[in-house]
């Protein structure tokens, strides 16, 4: 395990931080793998332009879970823009990972492209 | 405390053979193939050693064949006899393998399929045992052999090895099986079974790695598959790895001399292991129920990652294997080809871990494992869920 996952990734796969759901959730953002079945369920709580708390529910290799957990830290507190500004690069550079694995990149993307729907939904408004 | 499930994999060498292998190391320096004092003194060893595995397989002596370890076995098998045909037999052009034959054994089909043999491969039933029913249609006059492994290194099902040899037999084809999974764990009377050649690997029953034996029937056509200096009968040639062979001889004298004992313990344990996975719920054991080898344990966990879940029992120190590899990864082969065949559900596929149980195993590591299996997939579920 040591040789094939990082330190950091370690820390985020045995100790997923933000786990859970939000019943209140302002949207909800979905990844999820068909190849294997596997997927990541974020709930987003927006007020005003700043994503307030963040939650998610993951079944996943332990690079999905640990990138999940990385993202939701990264996102929690700040502004849309913000988020929407986050390059994956930082998630595999974190995670010690090569960008060969796109479960890495799966949990920001998808919140990105539910951040995405939703401001233009709330800009159409 | 430190528990390996990963007997399918590697096994780790028998104490007693570690020191054996060490002494027959420093005491054995001679070419077993030199004419003096000290290359007859190796060549003794060897032909004891050749002579004991006979003897565990209910074979003779010269119907063993040394190798590097059950892929070259496998190769030789395939290749060294096709090659051996090819002009006496030129009708003979069809190979049929199983779909949930190892990749010694696949890759090796698939270079025949390139150099214009006829490939087949048989499908399998939901429980891993191959159609007979399908065989019986393909093994015909223009099949020239029909490999088909003595049990799966995955969800360790045993195949009905009498029943092909016999179909084989009576189409005139050869038959090889790939036994290195069943080596040790299953009584081996090879001349019962009925196959003409038979693989097998020291490291798979508690010898040393990068040795392992083919068995050729008596009369069966093979040719080398590498040349040099005519050993083994000019059919594999490399200096003689006397040390190797002598340790695996003794580990599979030891191991032979009690499958029944360890077959009584591994009951034991896979029935402690399997009244766990009640208690955990959503688990499948892949494979069937009966005739699989003693102590090989494929489980399908719904709702998890089987990386994740060999990811969390790793940490634990617990050492298992997954059947699948993350498919996300660009690089990766993708899930079970051995389960995909049996037509398990993707989502279970993606879910499973190998547990194989071995000599070194005790009741107090299995007890261990199981309190650690259901704390672990309590915790996953409990990702996926919330």
């Amino acid at each position: 395990m040591a040789e094939r996952y990082s330190q950091e990734l370690m820390k985020h796969f045995t100790d997923p931080q933000n786990i859970g759901k939000i019943d209140n959730s302002t949207l909800a953002a979905t990844g999820f793998n068909e190849s294997d079945g596997d997927g990541v369920k974020f709930y987003l709580k927006i007020e005003g332009n700043i994503l307030q708390d963040v939650k998610y529910t993951i079944k996943g290799c332990p690079r999905a879970i640990a990138a999940s957990s990385l993202t939701s830290q990264l996102i929690k507190g700040k502004r849309i823009s913000e988020i929407m500004e986050l390059d994956e690069q930082r998630i595999f550079e974190e995670l010690g990972i090569d960008q060969s694995f796109t479960c890495i990149s799966m949990p920001l993307e998808a919140v990105k492209k539910a951040l995405k729907e939703y401001t233009q939904s709330n800009q159409k408004e | 405390m430190r528990v390996y499930l990963d007997h399918a994999a590697t096994t780790p060498l028998l104490p007693e053979i570690v020191t054996y292998y060490a002494d027959v190391l420093s005491e054995y320096p001679g070419n077993a193939s030199s004419l003096h004092y000290e290359g007859q003194h190796s060549r003794q060893l060897y032909n004891w050693a050749k002579q004991t595995i006979a003897d565990c397989i209910h074979v003779d002596y010269d119907e063993i064949i040394f190798t590097s370890g059950g892929t070259e076995a496998d190769n030789m098998a395939l290749f060294g006899c096709l090659k051996a045909i090819k002009n006496s037999h030129p009708e003979r052009k069809k190979v049929i393998t199983s779909s949930i034959e190892h990749e010694a054994v696949i890759e090796s089909v698939k270079a025949l399929g390139k150099m214009g043999y006829e490939i087949v491969f048989a499908p399998v039933s939901a429980n891993g045992i191959v159609e007979i029913d399908y065989l019986k249609q393909q093994i015909d006059e223009k099949t020239a052999i029909c490999s088909i492994m003595f049990a799966n290194n995955e969800v360790g099902t045993i195949q009905p090895i009498r029943q092909i040899s016999t179909l084989c037999q009576k189409a005139g084809c050869f038959f090889h099986t790939d036994a290195v999974q069943a080596m040790g764990k299953v009584e081996q009377d090879v001349n019962e079974l009925g196959v003409d050649m038979l693989s097998a690997s020291a490291h798979k029953f508690y010898g040393p790695k990068g040795v392992g034996f083919l068995y050729i029937k008596k009369g069966t056509p093979l040719e080398p598959v590498f040349y040099g200096g005519g050993h083994e009968g000019g059919l594999r040639s490399g200096t003689e790895n006397v040390p190797g062979v002598a340790a695996m001889a003794k580990a599979l004298k030891i191991v032979t001399g009690k499958i029944e004992e360890k077959r009584m313990q591994y009951q034991k344990w896979t029935d402690q292991i399997l009244n766990t996975c009640k208690q955990i719920q959503g688990v499948q054991l892949n494979g069937d129920p009966d005739k699989r080898t003693p102590g090989s344990l494929s489980l399908s966990f719904s709702g998890i990652n089987g990386e994740a879940l060999m990811g969390m029992l790793s940490m634990d120190e617990i050492a298992v294997s997954t059947a699948s590899a993350c498919r996300s990864h660009s690089h990766s082969k993708g899930g079970s080809h051995v389960l995909t065949a049996m037509n398990c559900p993707l989502e279970f596929i993606n879910g499973t871990i190998r547990v194989v149980l071995g000599w070194d195993n005790t009741d107090e590591q299995i007890d261990y494992f199981c309190d650690k299996l259901m704390e672990k997939v309590t915790l996953l579920r409990r990702l996926s869920n919330g």
